[in-house]
């Protein structure tokens, strides 16, 4: 008998599990249809450029540890998105990654705070010989229209190409500030090289002795070689004063006065909490 | 002792019949998960297809989702000619490893030999691409040509990762070959190389599609060493130096950043892929069926 009853213990004891199993799937199955519902205070909302999306997301995240009673909701869509979302109330804070159009008399109402600047880097391999191009000839480069080193000042070899992935931030910076004809676009070379990440692309090029690539400030180190853009080297100083040109600011904007608690959370985005996090994104701060 | 040897016995089967029933519900939430997915890809993705255009999504050349281009042409024929390249590097390989691990190794050659291979799937795919990143891609840039990030580049990585799927498969298929058919054909004359190839390996043929047909969906599927080495433009590659990017390139690289239409045009791309691998698993299906 004693198997027997030691078995039918073991039973018992499984069978006092079972329900605590049930709750526990039970729970996995709900936690989805929770997560919907959040509480029911008004969020603030920050809504435009996807390229300044990640960063304010991580300084909002970062600002939220410190104020947890705040709901603060960073949203996507682009520039013009943003724009019209602060023009009819839905968003408290637009993001800009282009300046305000001062003819269009909504935009111009709006009042922009340049928070940071995003500039693009032109890289190449240690060993070449090229040390400056200009706005034309990096555009040409990528266009495909210049195909040897040569025809920029370098050894007779094929240009390789690399770039960033379509929706990326630097991306579409350098789509803004380079690839413009009479401010048309220009397509890339459907050639180029496509990485998904800044650390790819450095990478790329400090192995490929013709490679081209972009990066943002923050990527720059001794494994490539930075191009002076118009013979400018681009620095913290020569970025914000605008010698550099491939620049592109990154506004917050507002209707009217901040009121005070979206002032306190732009006046984090300035302190040196918010510069240190835009290093960490590879942008230059706008602060003084 | 009948009455309390019988009531347990009467409560187990009780609990045999729970134990069923839980394991049933288990089962079938695993396949409603794959109903799931297919719902939601689907959801997300067909109405683009559908606003595009069927044809202007499947052969559009150009793609340039932030500014309204949704082509997925270049795409699909470098998910394809990537997969040949690796099917034509991998499956002569595995075939011949498997035929001398069936036919011509002793067996303790064969008992250590199968596990050794079997461990090269699970060397994780990220390591493949970056030996390929590090070794390969250098080795092609500067012996064949091109930048390196190529067609070729991705093949090799690929063929050699297929490598214990298809090995594994079609040995199982040739050892499973009765053993008379051998001592047959041995007995009429034939030397053990003839026998292995005219009457071992077309009796095995089945399987060894399946095996095949099983690595072909591990290359088509294969994204992260892809990535690595494929260089992942967007062009209809005609050279097998030419850079190519695959279906899951496509949504692994632009996932992070896209929204609104850029990202339905990602799940679409799924759709794409998702067709074409279940096409791929249900041919597998039943080329077993067939065995």
């Amino acid at each position: 008998m004693q198997p027997l009853s030691n078995f039918k213990k073991i039973q018992k004891a499984e069978g006092r599990n079972r329900p605590r199993l049930f709750l526990i799937f039970g729970w996995l199955l709900l936690l989805p249809w929770l997560a919907g519902c959040g509480d029911a205070r008004p969020a603030m909302v920050i809504a435009g450029s996807t390229s300044v999306q990640p960063l304010m997301e991580k300084i909002v995240d970062r600002y939220r540890k410190m104020h947890p009673e705040l709901k603060i909701n960073v949203e996507g869509g682009g520039s013009s998105a943003g724009i019209m979302a602060v023009i009819t109330g839905t968003a408290r804070l637009g993001m800009s990654s282009r300046q305000l159009k001062m003819q269009d008399e909504k935009e111009s109402s709006l009042t922009p705070i340049t928070i940071a600047y995003d500039a693009i880097i032109m890289v190449v391999h240690v060993d070449n010989p090229v040390n400056v191009l200009s706005r034309e000839q990096v555009r040409d480069l990528f266009a495909g229209r210049l195909t040897s080193w040569k025809q920029v000042g370098g050894h007779d070899r094929e240009v390789h190409l690399i770039i960033r992935e379509e929706g990326s931030g630097t991306r579409s910076a350098f789509d803004d500030l380079v690839m413009v004809e009479n401010k048309k676009p220009v397509d890339i070379h459907p050639f180029a090289l496509v990485q998904d990440s800044m650390g790819g692309v450095r990478e790329v090029v400090k192995n490929d002795p013709d490679a081209i690539g972009f990066i943002s400030m923050g990527g720059i180190n001794s494994d490539i070689k930075v191009i002076r853009l118009n013979g400018v080297e681009p620095s913290f100083a020569s970025i914000k004063n605008h010698q550099y040109e491939l620049v592109r600011p990154f506004l917050l904007l507002t209707r009217g006065a901040l009121d005070p608690v979206a002032q306190r959370l732009v006046d984090y985005v300035f302190s040196a909490d918010g510069e240190r996090i835009m290093q960490e994104e590879g942008c230059v701060s706008a602060r003084k | 002792m009948s009455v309390p040897e019988n009531k347990p016995s009467n409560s187990l089967s009780r609990r045999e019949e729970r134990i069923r029933r839980i394991l049933q519900l288990m089962a079938l939430s695993s396949v409603s998960v794959l109903a799931l997915i297919i719902v939601f890809v689907f959801r997300e993705g067909l109405p683009l297809i559908y606003n595009k255009g069927f044809a202007a999504f499947l052969g559009g050349q150009r793609w340039a989702p932030t500014r309204g281009s949704f082509g997925i042409f270049p795409m699909i024929v470098g998910t394809i000619e990537v997969t040949l390249g690796a099917l034509l590097i991998g499956v002569p390989l595995s075939l011949l490893v498997s035929l001398y691990l069936s036919e011509f190794a002793d067996r303790k050659v064969r008992t250590v030999m199968k596990p050794l291979i079997e461990l090269l799937a699970a060397v994780p795919s990220v390591v493949y691409g970056f030996i390929g990143v590090i070794l390969l891609v250098p080795l092609v840039r500067n012996y064949v040509g091109g930048t390196g990030f190529s067609v070729l580049s991705a093949s090799i990585i690929l063929g050699i990762m297929i490598l214990p799927t298809i090995i594994s498969i079609s040995l199982d298929a040739l050892r499973a070959v009765p053993q008379n058919y051998r001592e047959g054909s041995l007995a009429l004359g034939a030397t053990s190389w003839q026998t292995a190839v005219r009457v071992v390996l077309p009796a095995a043929r089945s399987g060894i599609i399946t095996a095949v047909i099983l690595g072909m969906g591990r290359a088509m599927g294969e994204t992260m060493a892809v990535i690595m080495v494929a260089g992942n433009a967007v062009v209809v590659p005609t050279s097998a130096l030419h850079p190519c990017r695959t279906l899951t390139s496509n949504i692994a690289i632009e996932m992070a950043y896209a929204s609104g239409a850029h990202q339905q045009a990602l799940f679409a791309t799924g759709v794409v892929l998702f067709v074409m691998i279940f096409c791929l698993n249900i041919s597998a299906t039943l080329f077993v069926r067939r065995k």
